[in-house]
């Protein structure tokens, strides 16, 4: 019986694992998030103590692939940012494909925040060459940016008039599913003294720890963890009444590791029995 | 038009889906789907806020603004940076050396001392600075034994010189014991990475699609 159930097709653990996502989904099971981790509570406070009219630039470094990790960070952020009045531009310095990703992002929630395109916010989308954009921005934006995502030239937008480089700008998020927020620190924090902040995927979290812990970030959101506690400080705060998308994900995360954990004992308790008996 | 994009993207996420099972003709069609319109949306970006964004709009500033210099300074990267394609003429592909050379030797300039200060000199500097929580008490130096400890275990694991025997032996073991707690944190970082994936598109599916949640 163990050894029928050790040598088990893997296609019943993927068939275990989407029962696991899709039933705790339809059922709607709500776990509370009790804590929020020290590095989300640090990015939401230095966002908090900005005084509005505050630039604050978030460069979405990622494609539709990660898509369901950021984009729950990127809207939890937008919230919090346009609710306090803080003006927000975004760039796509990276991937191609996250244009439209932010830029719809960016319109659904500043229309909900009463926010104009150009005057509380501005898209300006991508522009290749990253580590020339990452040095040029310490310069003059409007040397690597002559017009936003639509197609309207930088001087005619009146948010972009007030800003020049990084000494306009409180801070600097890089919502990343790849190596780009060193690049960040590398350059505008540790030439420009550009504060820097990171949103990343849960893969690679665990690496950025050390900036977090030598004040080179200034916040780090772990993945889908990171916008759940993100959207919980946005909500509590009142900033929104509206729900995202990570404290649900995060209850069918947690559903998820209670299968895992279980196959993973499971496994191990029958490998061991069985080699005893071998033995 | 939104409703037919949505089923697309519902029947495109089975069809990718469907490789859990097996490789079959489904998946094969949405792969290749994807790396077609991912280049081609690539290219038509690049080219319209690369070129025209990079090239031609600043051209048309310094020109509007009589900035002949400017028009220089834009126009001589442009020609350099052609001069990758002439790897294309036999002939002349010895000329691909320039912008190779320029390429790697302005990348290393940046990166090296930049490697350095972030990653070596800061990180050495906050280790360090570490052992001031050290007036704090408590967790706090509890946190920062913990760090000290495993960064001279591990970097004792990854040094050869010397042979793994006696005390340097047992230190590496602790090194390697904190490597795989290291491992363990990552990993379990991963599944949670990838089940959010998972997670996304089956809420896509539920919600936007069949609109059950």
């Amino acid at each position: 019986m163990l050894d029928r159930l050790l040598t088990i097709d893997r296609r019943v653990i993927f068939i275990i694992v989407g029962i696991a996502v899709i039933l705790p989904a339809l059922t709607k099971i709500k776990f509370p998030i009790t804590r929020v981790s020290e590095s989300t509570q640090m990015l939401y406070d230095r966002i908090d103590e900005l005084p509005p009219e505050s630039a604050i630039m978030i460069s979405l470094d990622y494609g539709p692939s990660s898509m369901a990790e950021l984009q729950p960070q990127l809207s939890a952020l937008l919230h919090h940012c346009f609710a306090r009045n803080l003006k927000v531009i975004g760039i796509t310095p990276v991937y191609v494909d996250a244009v439209p990703l932010g830029r719809a992002e960016f319109e659904n929630i500043a229309k909900k925040h009463n926010k104009q395109n150009g005057v509380d916010y501005c898209y300006l989308g991508y522009r290749p060459g990253f580590l020339a954009l990452v040095l040029g921005f310490g310069k003059d934006i409007g040397e690597i940016y002559q017009r936003d995502a639509y197609r309207t030239l930088l001087t005619d937008i009146p948010l972009m008039q007030q800003l020049t480089n990084y000494d306009d700008i409180a801070l600097l998020i890089s919502l990343a599913s790849g190596a780009t927020p060193p690049i960040w620190v590398a350059y505008a924090n540790a030439r420009y003294n550009q504060a820097v902040a990171a949103g990343v995927t849960g893969v690679m979290v665990s690496d950025f720890f050390p900036y977090l812990d030598s004040g080179q970030m200034v916040g780090l959101l772990p993945g889908l963890k990171g916008a759940a506690e993100y959207e919980k400080l946005v909500k509590a705060a009142g900033y929104t009444t509206e729900s995202g998308q990570g404290a649900p994900g995060m209850s069918i995360q947690s559903v998820v590791h209670i299968v895992l954990i279980l196959l993973i004992v499971f496994c191990n308790v029958a490998h061991f029995i069985t080699r005893r008996r071998e033995n | 038009m939104e409703t037919l994009g949505i089923w697309i993207a519902a029947a495109l996420t089975f069809c990718i889906f469907s490789f859990l099972y097996k490789d079959n003709p489904f998946y094969k069609f949405a792969e290749h789907l994807f790396v077609g319109l991912a280049a081609g949306y690539g290219l038509v970006i690049q080219a319209k806020d690369g070129v025209e964004g990079t090239i031609i709009d600043p051209i048309q500033s310094a020109a509007a603004a009589g900035q002949i210099s400017e028009i220089i300074l834009i126009i001589i990267p442009v020609l350099i940076g052609l001069l990758f394609f002439s790897q294309f003429v036999p002939n002349y592909a010895w000329l691909v050396r320039i912008p190779f050379a320029l390429t790697i030797g302005y990348g290393a300039g940046l990166a090296i001392p930049a490697v350095m200060e972030v990653d070596i000199f800061k990180q050495v500097y906050s280790t360090l600075l570490a052992f001031t929580a050290f007036d704090r008490g408590g967790w706090p130096i509890v946190n920062t034994l913990i760090v000290f400890v495993g960064i001279v275990c591990t970097l004792t694991y990854f040094f050869f010189s010397v042979e793994h025997r006696g005390f340097v032996g047992g230190v590496s073991k602790i090194g390697i014991i904190f490597i795989m707690i290291s491992f363990g944190a990552a990993f379990g970082n991963t599944v949670m990475g990838r089940v959010s994936l998972l997670i996304g598109r089956v809420y896509f599916l539920l919600h936007d699609w069949l609109h059950l949640i």
